[in-house]
């Protein structure tokens, strides 16, 4: 935990100058961020703020605006078969006949073409990935009947099973309890030891900076500088407006409003 | 009992209904269960409706444009549609699965209200050719209600054609369509074609149902795509084991509503769908009745 900005090793996502949104309305201005080998970045943000759209413009299903997007070193369309993508689990059919196993598998699908069959190595991929989530055993259990804790840890199985270079989760604890959220978060963290580089991102800034190596604040801007705290002022840069901090190392208190430069123009 | 079986099969209409009904149920078991998991009862609705434009063309083409075309040919005479309906309904519907398919997919908003007017324009042009076609029609309220009793010999192979077709294209492509029906953004990410794939399924779907169409009629079509997999989907949670469910109930279903049909003077859709409706209930009901005695039977399978 010592080493905030490990940027000793390769880039693995280049976002340089990036303007995306829908509808000519841009969600995000102006990000720039470098995810380096071995990072474990959490970007907070408050709802609307972007964080999925800047998932989404990673994983090339929206197009930016402006700006270039690069995961080690190829376009989104190529460098998404290295990111293994864990989303935000918002609805779910519990009806939906499939067995842990054969989600896992699907993570396999960026290898297999069309027409072609899983094979073994898949198999070994997809055990192997089960067993660091620790969900090997309830490999046979229909995905319906696990819990929601459970049901991360297969997502996580899922995207690991990629072989990804980097980890990309959408809010690995909005359907999960505290307990298990912290459970899932000591996952990642062991996950990141064994040299996978993370970037999540999240709306719970209490959990997220007690597990993260460095977090960033994102409100249609990103404020990150590798830094391992949250600091007031990329709270109140990100959030506009004063707010309540509860977070790692940081009392509970209100921060007074005061200007900054470089300050965005107020959106909402 | 025995013997009214019997006597019925003695009837080749009989034992070509029942050859039909155990061969569309194939394939209505294998694409209702994606119609059912992946939530598209409303396109495939769409789909089949829009399919009567074709049999409207069909009709047309058979008794207006041929015959004078070929003006005087005995094949021209002959009084029974044949399978000009059935390919026009192909046509239609295979279009309707590809546009409205397309729909979905590159417009944003209102997907539903386009398709739900699709569905309407294949209807009303299939009703205009058919105010065009001159002569006798009595039998195209057959393709509304079903006539499963009318099915011929050369329709069989037809009917079988096109299973082998779509066992084999969900034989080839069943990783990619589990993957878009279970996740389509994921499969996105992992570079699988979902547009071209989703556009296949609901080719598959149009396929299935112009043969359904023959068995309960247009107007049921969907009752009888959705409900085997619904009831099937109830005790089983593996897409393969839910085929397989799915294809065996509607075989008994088809079965057992062309018996009642046969034994009561009814109406041979309408009693399969009432078959499977009631079956459908009753699988509704049976957690209730478990729940009563809970230590009973042990697992549904």
């Amino acid at each position: 935990m010592s080493d905030t900005s490990a940027s000793e090793g390769r880039e693995v996502i280049s976002i340089q100058h990036m303007w995306a949104g829908y509808e000519r309305e841009p969600v995000l201005e102006d990000i720039n961020l470098s995810v380096y080998e071995g990072d474990f970045i959490g970007l907070i943000g408050p709802n609307g703020g972007g964080k999925t759209t800047l998932l989404r413009v990673l994983l090339g299903l929206l197009p930016p605006m402006r700006g270039e997007v690069r995961i080690m070193g190829q376009s989104v369309n190529e460098g998404r078969r290295l990111a293994g993508y864990v989303p935000q689990v918002v609805e779910f059919d519990h009806e939906f006949p499939i067995n842990v196993w054969d989600v896992v598998r699907m993570g396999r699908l960026g290898q297999r073409r069309l027409l072609q069959r899983y094979t073994a190595e898949d198999d070994a991929v997809v055990a192997e990935a089960l067993r660091r989530v620790e969900m090997y055993h309830l490999r046979h259990q229909s995905i319906g009947e696990l819990s929601g804790g459970q049901r991360q840890r297969v997502y996580v199985a899922r995207a690991l099973a990629t072989e990804p270079e980097i980890l990309l989760l959408d809010e690995p604890t909005s359907s999960v309890d505290p307990q298990v959220s912290t459970g899932i978060y000591e996952l990642l963290r062991q996950l990141n030891e064994q040299g996978v580089t993370i970037l999540l991102v999240s709306h719970d800034m209490g959990v997220i900076s007690s597990h993260v190596k460095s977090v960033g604040c994102l409100n249609r801007r990103l404020f990150y500088h590798g830094e391992q705290e949250i600091t007031a002022d990329m709270l109140e840069l990100a959030y506009q407006c004063p707010i309540d901090l509860i977070a790692h190392g940081v009392p509970h208190r209100v921060f007074s409003t005061h200007s900054h430069e470089g300050e965005p123009e107020v959106a909402e | 009992m025995i013997e009214t079986v019997l006597e019925a099969l003695q009837f080749s209409f009989m034992r070509h209904a029942l050859a039909a009904g155990v061969l569309v149920s194939v394939a209505c078991g294998i694409v209702g269960t994606f119609v059912v998991i992946k939530r598209i009862v409303f396109i495939s609705g769409g789909i089949a409706h829009a399919a009567y434009g074709g049999i409207g063309l069909g009709y047309y083409v058979k008794y207006s444009l041929l015959p004078a075309v070929l003006a005087g040919n005995s094949a021209a005479q002959d009084q029974r549609p044949g399978t000009w309906p059935l390919l026009g309904a192909v046509m239609f519907s295979l279009m309707a699965a590809v546009v409205m398919g397309l729909i979905q997919r590159r417009t944003r908003q209102r997907a539903d209200t386009i398709i739900g007017v699709l569905w309407a324009i294949g209807m009303a042009v299939g009703i205009v050719f058919v105010d065009l076609t001159a002569g006798y029609k009595a039998d195209l309220m057959s393709y509304l209600f079903g006539s499963i009793l009318a099915v011929e010999r050369g329709e069989l192979f037809v009917i079988l054609g096109l299973d082998v077709v779509i066992v084999l294209l969900v034989t080839l492509f069943y990783k990619e369509l589990l993957a878009i029906s279970f996740d389509e953004t994921f499969a996105t990410v992992e570079n699988v074609p979902v547009d071209a794939i989703y556009i296949v399924l609901l080719c598959m779907v149009a396929l299935t149902v112009v043969m359904m169409m023959r068995i309960v009629g247009l107007i049921m079509v969907i009752a009888m795509l959705t409900m085997p997999a619904a009831i099937a989907g109830r005790f089983v949670k593996d897409m393969k084991r839910m085929m397989v469910g799915s294809i065996l109930l509607g075989m008994l279903f088809t079965v057992v509503g062309l018996g009642l049909s046969y034994v009561w003077n009814l109406t041979s859709g309408a009693s399969i769908i009432l078959v499977s409706g009631a079956a459908y209930l009753v699988s509704l009901a049976m957690p209730l009745l478990w729940r009563r005695r809970p230590r009973s039977h042990g697992s549904p399978t």
